[in-house]
């Protein structure tokens, strides 16, 4: 892009108050996830003890542990922290993977249109009747409960929004003259779908990227909230099943509002950054 | 004095906009005696469709109107919601610009001409149904069709149709704004036939919004010429184009077919009109002008009564004579570049 | 019309036969010895065998799928492992619950996300359409489990405004239907998780509620409705807000979709006796011919909700011709 494009993005940005928080956020979580390692004050699975030796049976937030422990004496602060990573690469994975799968179908299909368009949208069809989360317990109860199982899980059910969208976006671009020029001009197929419809499909398939991380952070923490998620993984939605599990809501909300309101703000932010995403790619979508 | 039916005094409007507000209207008098049908011409963007905007009190909230639109002895810029309310329709009704998107796609064409009459007066369904019957029938479209939806008509059906709605109420005066543009010639022909017999029935006031002096010529006793947002010349329509006093009407009368068939070659004037938010001191149409002098970018032009009630706001209204002969030459109009010069 | 919705029906049978094949060989074709994926250990012998008879997991894939499809198109689905009760008559138990509290919080949602959308709308660039899009938002980001456990922290432990879960109190409600679903107590119960359900639901249709509202806002007939002199109330409701519904309708069927969802989740949380909570059970007993009938279900209910969405747009529009499927 060039500098004025730049300049025009930066004045977008600065006018978009929730885009800029969304931002914000997504930074914010980013930096932590890194940094992890140094900024966990125990080790999240260590259990601690009070000074005359009793388990730290979900102590208060104190000066030691920020977010308090858990019933096994965990600290949670340590575990929220560790979990922004879990958090972060199952989101930015999914979201990857979905935008290129979701991308390539629909290029293939909006572009071949006739029975390709016609096979490749009733399987979209079919994914839609999938439902979601069953599917996906079911998969990694089956495969076994590790993170990569739960991505590819995701991932075989998310690509269908980004595909549907991206097909009748694909649709009107190709009614356009440069398109026809190309045909014309006599470039393959290939070349037409890569070269030339493929970079004005980035900005929606950037937008569907960023819904598609918030919704892969969401499910990874209800698989393991349903008790599935990776063992060896401390994971948010993993930290809310133990705290289920112990019945924590009625005794330690400190247990329970961190791990959630990460998720919140995280998934948030996905939107805020999609929303603002949409605005400063496609100003022919914003009013 | 005869007590006029609309008197609009010094009407201005403004909208806002990003560059700073913009002066769609300024300073325009109009006044409209009961029976009587009116022109309001000029090219698009001059502020035609902002002056019906302003009477019916349709403007976007960010628009400010200043002055005075006296409707039936009150100030229609005054009156509170409720009262404007009891107005629209009832008292003035209006013929939308677009016809094609004017009616609601989800609800039978009868059942809205009903819903107009059944806001305004107390009466049963199937009288009012009986009634959008008969306007149908004074329109010349088959009864029938009130049971259809506004897809399943043909523009010139959905312009009737709106016709028919405007009609419902008898209202004192019927807006029509652009109410044939955009549909073709035929059609044209075939609703400017219908407006105006239906008005000479009905005896309602009319303003005629276009930008198409023919329709005026053809429908209007009274016409008003605008130019960026300002009146440049009204009057009669005999006196008005047969004796244009403004540049702008001459270039005008150019740019349309003569009314009386008589062929000329259609010249139109070249140039755009000025920009809103900043307009150009002294005489707005200057730039476009073949005849301006440096008076006309210096001073705004006063109202000049060149004859009784017909008035034209140009410096140079005692050359009238002149200019209308060299107004008729195509050269006039291509040969100069002053106006970029000027810039 | 007719000919319109028959097409769709047979759509969406061919989409229920793919799923059907598609669930086969979920269970089959993955890593791992299938019998002991379709097979309690802790059976006895002699019904690990009549088990695996059953299903034909002695014989090669095609006759395994042969067998498969024919009870599934005379509607057996076997036997739990847990209860040892017939599915059918397992589920036909949990379904009902399902229904009331899906259906109550779906039309919950879309009630608040019309009325919402509409208003902010309506009133663009207030305070109060700030405040609602970030709330919705807001709840939208939550994971759905979480606003349950807190939302049962805060109104049912703590303010006591609500039971802490389940359908009824213990002893009572499961005498018949009208005695189950049809009582105050039943009520007291349904409205914590349809509340929690809806705020996690509402956003999108919300949204979408909005933004095409805004869209019909400019249109030339609510212009010409307002010269017609109708009341501003009447020009909303009547006219803007009936438009601005259609893209609404076909919002439906994704919601459907994420319900579905969402429904295991909230009732895994407020402890609701349904179809939800039977799968990840089932799941977690490796009670398999459970976990593949419900499973099966669910896609069923997905597939059906986007049919009647679909029926409905059709109805609400009338430039919609069905003439193309």
């Amino acid at each position: 892009m060039s500098f004025v494009k730049w300049k025009r993005v930066f004045r977008l940005l600065l006018k978009d108050k929730l885009g800029l928080i969304g931002f914000a956020l997504m930074a914010f979580f980013i930096v932590v996830a890194i940094f992890a390692p140094f900024i966990i004050t125990h080790d999240p699975q260590a259990q601690h003890y009070s000074d005359n030796g009793d388990l730290l049976n979900m102590a208060k937030p104190s000066s030691e542990h920020y977010f308090g422990t858990t019933n096994m004496g965990r600290d949670i602060f340590s575990q929220v922290v560790a979990g922004t990573r879990v958090a972060l690469v199952v989101g930015l994975t999914c979201a990857v993977m979905v935008t290129i799968i979701g991308t390539v179908i629909a290029l293939v299909a909006g572009y071949f249109g006739k029975w390709v368009d016609d096979l490749l949208m009733r399987i979209t069809d079919i994914v839609y009747g999938i439902p979601f989360l069953p599917f996906a317990m079911i998969m990694v109860a089956v495969l076994g409960p590790s993170i990569w199982n739960i991505i590819i899980a995701i991932v075989l059910i998310s690509w269908r929004t980004t595909t549907r969208v991206i097909r009748s976006e694909v649709l009107s671009i190709k009614q356009r003259t440069f398109i026809q020029a190309a045909k014309l001009n006599g470039a393959g197929s290939f070349r037409i779908i890569f070269r030339h419809i493929a970079p004005n499909i980035i900005p929606l398939s950037l937008v569907f990227g960023s819904l598609a991380m918030g919704w892969a952070i969401i499910t990874e923490a209800s698989i393991s909230f349903l008790g599935y998620g990776d063992p060896l993984l401390v994971s948010w939605g993993k930290i809310l099943f133990d705290a289920y599990i112990a019945h924590a809501i009625t005794e330690a909300w400190w247990w329970v509002i961190p791990p959630g309101l990460s998720i919140t703000l995280l998934v948030m932010s996905g939107f805020f950054v999609s929303r603002s995403l949409e605005e400063i790619l496609n100003p022919r979508l914003s009013r | 004095m005869m007590n006029s039916l609309l008197d609009i005094k010094n009407l201005s409007t403004n909208y806002q906009s990003l560059a700073g507000p913009v002066r769609a209207v300024e300073d325009v008098n109009i006044t409209l005696n009961p029976g009587e049908s009116l022109g309001l011409v000029g090219e698009s963007g001059c502020g035609k469709t902002t002056i019906i905007k302003s009477i019916m009190r349709l403007l976007p909230k960010d628009a400010t109107s200043t002055g005075e639109i006296i409707f039936d002895d009150k100030n229609l810029l005054e009156i509170s919601n409720s009262d404007m309310r009891k107005i629209r329709w009832d008292r003035i009704s209006i013929v939308t610009q677009s016809a094609m998107n004017s009616l609601d796609p989800v609800y039978k064409v009868g059942d809205q001409i009903v819903e107009a009459i059944r806001t305004h007066e107390s009466v049963s369904k199937q009288e009012a149904w009986k009634r959008a019957e008969e306007l149908f029938e004074i329109v010349g479209v088959d009864k029938d069709r009130l049971h259809e939806y506004p897809h399943q008509y043909s523009g010139g059906m959905r312009q009737r149709a709106i016709i028919a709605m405007a009609l419902a109420l008898n209202p004192d005066l019927i807006v029509a704004d652009e109410p044939t543009t955009a549909l073709d010639v035929v059609v044209q022909a075939q609703i400017l036939k219908r407006i105006r017999e239906i008005q000479k029935r009905t005896k309602s006031s009319m303003i005629m919004v276009t930008h198409d002096i023919s329709v005026v010529a053809e429908t209007c006793q009274k016409v008003v010429v605008m130019y960026a947002g300002k009146v440049v010349e009204s009057g009669s329509v005999k006196e008005v184009f047969e004796e244009p006093h403004h540049p702008y009407t001459m270039g005008l009368k150019n740019a349309f077919s003569d009314i009386k068939g008589e062929k000329f070659e259609l010249i139109s004037i070249p140039g755009y009109p000025p920009d809103l938010v900043n307009p150009p001191k002294g005489c707005r149409f200057a730039e476009r002008c073949p005849f301006a002098t440096d008076i006309c970018y210096e001073t705004t032009p006063d109202n000049t009564e060149v004859n009784n009630g017909h008035i034209a706001a140009c410096h140079h209204v005692d050359k009238v004579n002149e200019m209308r002969e060299e107004a008729k030459k195509r050269e006039t109009w291509s040969n100069f570049d002053k106006g970029v010069a000027h810039k | 019309m007719v000919s319109f919705i028959f097409k769709r029906l047979i759509q969406t049978i061919i989409t229920l036969y793919i799923l059907i094949t598609l669930l086969f060989f979920m269970f089959r074709i993955l890593p791992g010895d299938p019998t002991t994926m379709f097979v309690d250990a802790a059976l006895p012998l002699e019904a690990r065998e009549a088990v695996l008879e059953q299903f034909g997991l002695d014989k090669p894939l095609h006759e395994q799928y042969w067998l498969y499809m024919k009870n599934f198109v005379q509607g057996d689905f076997g036997i739990s492992f847990n209860s040892r009760e017939p599915v059918v008559d397992l589920i036909g138990h949990y379904l009902m619950p399902t229904i009331f509290l899906m259906g109550s919080t779906i039309l919950l949602a879309l009630v608040i996300a019309i009325i919402l959308g509409a208003v902010t709308a309506w009133y663009r660039g207030s305070k109060f359409e700030a405040i609602a899009v970030s709330v919705a938002l807001f709840f939208r980001s939550a994971p759905i489990f979480w606003i349950g456990m807190v939302a049962l922290a805060f109104l049912s432990h703590q303010l006591n405004l609500f039971p802490i879960g389940g359908m009824h109190e213990p002893g009572q409600g499961s005498n018949g239907f009208f005695e189950t679903y049809f009582t105050l107590e039943f009520l007291h119960h349904l409205i914590l998780p349809s509340i929690v359900g809806a705020a996690y639901y509402v956003a999108s249709p919300m949204l979408v509620m909005r933004s095409s509202m805004i869209e019909i806002m400019d249109e030339d007939f609510i212009e010409l409705n307002r010269a017609k002199g109708l009341s501003e109330k009447a020009i909303l409701f009547k006219h803007a807000v009936r438009n601005a519904l259609l893209p609404v309708v076909t919002e439906i069927a994704l919601i459907v979709g994420f319900a579905i969802g969402g429904q295991v989740l909230l009732e895994v949380v407020f402890n609701w006796p349904g179809i939800g909570r039977l799968i990840v059970d089932s799941i977690s007993r490796n009670d398999y011919p459970v976990a593949q009938a419900t499973f099966f279900l669910m896609g069923v209910i997905v597939i059906f909700l986007n049919l009647i969405a679909d029926i409905l747009y059709g109805y609400l529009d009338p430039r919609v011709t069905y003439k193309k499927g």
